[in-house]
Parts: C-alpha cells; sequence; structure tokens
C-alpha cells in the first residue's frame, strides 16, 4: 500500500543525513563530549540498526535525528530539511525504552494522542487508523485495556502503534525491547520486521543486543565510546523475510561474530 | 497482511478484582470494636479516679448532650460547614491556580514562594485576630482563616505534582510538536491529580479546624462558639458532643473528597 509509493516516489534518497556532528552537554563534572563527529548516512526505507557499549551516545545520536538535541557543531537533515521540520510534519515517529505511555488512557486513548496534539498540522495530515494499527502490532480485543492492565511487551506494542499512527517517514527506537525477556523480545523483533515491510518507513533502531542488531537490520553501526563516535559499519546481506531459526544459520553467525570483534576494538 | 495475534496475550479487558463483602465486614467488626474499647476505658478511668463530671463528662452524658441538645448543635453546624466548606474551596482553588502559574513562571515562583512560606509559618491562632480586627465579626475573617490553612498544603503539593512528568513523557510531547497548553491538559494535570487529592485531604479536614479557631475569636455561632460558650458555663457534656460535631463535620468533608478522587483518578498512578 503506502509503502509502494513512498519508495517509488523517494527512490535512492537520503532519509538521514547526519554530517560531523558533535554534541555536548553540560554536566556538574564539566563538559561532556556526547557524540564526536559524527556522519550517518540513511537511505529511504533501510532498517539501520545502532549498537555500542553504553556511554557511546547511540540513544544521543536517535536524539539528534529526532530534534530532541541539537549539535554544537555538524549538521542533521531528515528528508534534506531541518529536523524540527520533519518533526513539525509528522515525519518523525519516536519508540521509547519504556514505553511512556500515559497511564490514564486506554490503549487505543494512547495510539490517539499523537492526533490530539500538534496544532493544525496533524489534522491535515493523513493519519492511519488507531485500531488498525493496534489489530497489527498484535492487541486486537485489548484496545480498551489500560497500561497496568498489559504486560511489558504489550506496552511496547501499544507505543510503536502510537509511534506510526502519523504514518511518520522515519521511525526511531531507543532500545525498545531491552527491558523484556528473551521470549517476548525474539518474537516482538520478528513482529517488527512484518510491520516494517508493511509500513515501509525508514527505521533507526538502538540496542545493545548485538543478536537484534544482526537480526533486525539491513546495515549495523558499530559505535565506540569516550567520546561517543562511530567505529565502524557493518552490512547484513540476508534477505527478509527473516524467521527466528535464521540465527542458527552460518551467514547470521559470521555476520555476528564480526560485530562482536568491532565491538571488542570499539 | 493479516493481523497477527497471539492467544496468551489477546482476550477482553481485565479489571483488578473485586474484594468479597466480607473482608470489608470483617474491617467493619474491629473499627467499631477499637471504638467501643475506647470508650470503655474513658468510662472506666473516670469510674477508677474519681474524676469530677465538670472536668471530664462520662461517655453516657455527651450521648445525652448529643439527643438532649441536638437542635443547638445541628443550628451551630450549619455556619461552620459553610466556613469551612467555602474556605477550603477557595483556599483550594487559589492554590492550582497559584500552582498553575509557579509551574509556568520560573520568575514569578522565584519571587514569591518564599513569600508564601514565609507566610506559612506564622500559625493560624496569631494570624486570626488580625483578621478579625481587618475583616471584623461576619462570615468573612472565617473564609479567609479557612481558606489560608487550605491554601497551603494543596500549593506545595500541586507545584509538586505538575512538576512530576518525567523527562521520556516531555520528550514524547516534543517529538509530538506539542505546545505548552497540550502539555499541561494532557499530561501536567493528570500526573498532578494524585498529588491534588492527597493535599485535599489534608485541606478539607484542616479547614474545619481553621473555621473553628475563626469562631473562637469573634463569633456568636457556629461550633466554635458553642465550644467557647460551653467551656464558660462549666457544660463539659455540652462541650464534648461538640467536639463529636466537629469532628464529624471533618470526616464528612473527607468522605466527599475521597469520594470524588475514586470517581476521578480511575487509573493507577505509576
Amino acid at each position: 500500500m503506502r509503502s509502494g509509493e513512498l519508495k517509488d516516489k523517494q527512490d535512492a534518497r537520503t532519509a538521514i543525513a547526519v554530517a560531523n556532528a558533535t554534541v555536548r552537554f553540560s554536566t556538574d563534572q564539566g563538559e561532556i563530549t556526547a557524540l564526536h563527529d559524527v556522519s550517518v548516512d540513511i537511505e529511504v526505507g533501510q532498517f539501520v540498526t545502532v549498537i555500542g557499549p553504553s556511554g557511546c551516545g547511540k540513544s544521543t545520536l536517535l536524539r539528534l535525528i529526532a530534534d530532541l538535541l541539537e549539535p554544537v557543531s555538524g549538521s542533521v537533515a531528515v528528508f534534506d530539511a531541518p529536523p524540527s521540520q520533519a518533526r513539525r510534519a509528522r515525519q518523525l515517529g519516536f519508540v521509547f525504552q519504556d514505553a511512556a505511555l500515559l497511564p490514564w488512557r486506554t490503549a487505543i486513548k494512547n495510539v490517539e494522542l499523537p492526533l490530539e496534539v500538534g496544532g493544525r498540522v496533524s489534522r491535515d495530515r493523513p493519519y492511519r487508523d488507531p485500531a488498525e494499527l493496534l489489530d497489527l502490532v498484535g492487541l486486537a480485543g485489548r484496545h480498551q485495556a489500560y497500561p497496568q492492565e498489559l504486560s511489558g511487551g504489550m506496552r511496547q506494542r501499544v507505543s510503536i502503534a502510537r509511534a506510526l499512527v502519523t504514518q511518520p517517514q522515519v521511525l526511531l527506537m531507543d532500545e525498545p525491547f531491552g527491558a523484556l525477556d528473551a521470549i517476548t523480545r525474539n518474537r516482538l523483533n520478528v513482529e517488527l520486521l512484518n510491520i516494517w515491510a508493511e509500513v515501509g518507513t525508514t527505521i533507526v533502531f538502538v540496542t545493545h543486543s548485538i543478536d537484534e542488531a544482526v537480526f533486525l537490520g539491513q546495515r549495523v553501526i558499530v559505535m565506540s565510546t569516550n567520546p561517543g563516535s562511530v567505529h565502524t559499519e557493518i552490512d547484513v546481506p540476508i534477505d527478509y523475510p527473516r524467521a527466528p531459526d535464521l540465527r542458527e544459520e552460518p551467514g547470521f553467525v559470521a555476520i555476528a561474530a564480526q560485530v562482536r570483534k568491532a565491538l571488542e576494538t570499539a | 497482511m493479516k493481523p497477527m495475534r497471539t492467544p496468551s496475550e489477546s482476550g477482553p479487558p481485565r479489571r483488578a478484582p473485586r474484594k468479597p463483602w466480607h473482608t470489608y465486614l470483617r474491617t467493619a467488626f474491629w473499627v467499631i470494636l477499637g471504638f467501643v474499647v475506647t470508650i470503655a476505658a474513658w468510662q472506666a478511668i473516670i469510674t477508677i479516679r474519681d474524676v469530677p463530671n465538670y472536668v471530664v463528662p462520662p461517655p453516657g452524658d455527651v450521648w445525652e448532650s448529643l439527643n438532649d441538645d441536638f437542635d443547638t448543635l445541628w443550628r451551630n453546624t450549619k455556619p461552620t460547614a459553610i466556613e469551612s466548606i467555602g474556605g477550603f474551596l477557595i483556599g483550594s482553588g487559589g492554590a492550582i491556580v497559584l500552582a498553575i502559574v509557579f509551574v509556568h513562571s520560573r520568575i514569578l515562583r522565584r519571587m514569591f514562594l518564599p513569600v508564601v512560606i514565609v507566610i506559612r509559618t506564622i500559625p493560624v491562632v496569631a494570624i486570626a485576630p488580625v483578621l478579625v480586627l481587618m475583616l471584623g465579626n461576619g462570615l468573612a475573617p472565617k473564609l479567609v482563616i479557612a481558606a489560608l490553612i487550605s491554601f497551603f498544603p494543596t500549593l506545595v503539593n500541586m507545584v509538586e505534582g505538575l512538576e512530576s512528568v518525567n523527562s521520556q513523557s516531555l520528550e514524547l510531547f516534543r517529538v509530538l510538536s506539542a505546545n505548552r497548553w497540550e502539555i499541561f491538559w494532557k499530561l501536567r494535570i493528570y500526573k498532578s491529580l494524585p498529588f491534588l487529592f492527597a493535599s485535599l485531604k489534608i485541606a478539607s479536614t484542616a479547614s474545619v479546624i481553621g473555621a473553628v479557631v475563626a469562631e473562637w475569636i469573634g463569633s456568636d455561632k457556629g461550633l466554635g462558639a458553642l465550644i467557647i460558650l460551653s467551656t464558660f458555663n462549666f457544660r463539659t457534656s455540652l462541650l464534648y458532643a461538640t467536639m463529636v460535631f466537629a469532628s464529624m463535620l471533618a470526616l464528612v468533608l473527607f468522605a466527599a473528597v475521597a469520594l470524588l478522587e475514586r470517581l476521578v483518578v480511575r487509573w493507577q498512578p505509576e
């Protein structure tokens, strides 16, 4: 559906371009360089995973793209425009580490939140039916449940549906499955790939699991710490759809080993 | 593509199961027993120590006074109730408005929060005569004193509640390009409600104290005036009966706030 026309229109275009970006925070201990001279290019429709040790600035990179932070030097562009413009045009969806659902709203009401805020822009733009999205993320029959009645995995499903309701062209995911058990996490990985196949957005997915990074991404960006910077980029030339038992195949194991080695020298 | 569905995660929404009725009955039993034991102890001490009736009346005399003087008690409860409820509404309402101002203006907050805290440290008993001098013997000083006493806990809690939003929620609203107004009405207000109700419960009972204290200083009606009158006339039973009425009034206000909270805050705060 929409993914098809999107790809025709923007084929081979760069969705996200980060060029020589440096981010600093001032803390009690003085200035901290969270990102140093980071350059990343992500094509439209790509699924890119970002991995690195804690403190390497992978979350900072996402926040830079989401217009939650600004670089002190260098530049960030989303569809050749400043991220603030992409944000206001509702081209960005963000999935947080903990689902960040509002406990006084039911699942469906949480998904509707992006349609209620953000001014006229949101009402003028096309959006996806919240109920249909909740079905898509596997929550048929739980639309009226409150967050506290849902498991961690289900909450994260709601938060993915919420991020998708404005039909964003870029989906930024900050360790969304980090707090979940391995079984739920693996299942959600498969489902996320299915969702991606359906909606066709560009996805930047931050994780600290090698397995998850290789299983999901077409490309893995390995970051190193002190200061946070891009260490290497590793391509994952494995076709989709990817099945869970892919993890035992030699091709997968070899790439995972490559990522692990890169992390050891990061 | 077909929607995905896992059997373990589907099904109708679940709610917290209701407690069976007999657990309430068991709770009520222990509560009643607590009161019975206390009243029995009261009677026992008076009998053993031979305390004169005009110092501490026996429970039976208080019960008699509650029946015989019911009209007097009820007549005097009405003005106190009006003062308490009025003061509570004015004080809490003002506190909510000021809390909203403080949350949106760092400068006003920095300037006036210390002033508010200093005023708070003045005991009500000290402010009350000043207000009676300023505002006379009518309803006004009572309303103001009850309002003042409700004001402070609500202000402090409401500010804390409105600020209790975590950084992730704020980031979410920013990604959604929400403006301050939307952040306020869709996030801060809800976050503040559990805090607000906690303070309203305190303020509701405190407002009765404020009204009674105000009546002590200058009034010929109300439970406060009745306390003064019955003390001077050594009508100790009536004094105790008045205290029972004041306590009941505070309990009714508290229960009303608690009921409202149950109706409004239907979710489980994190």
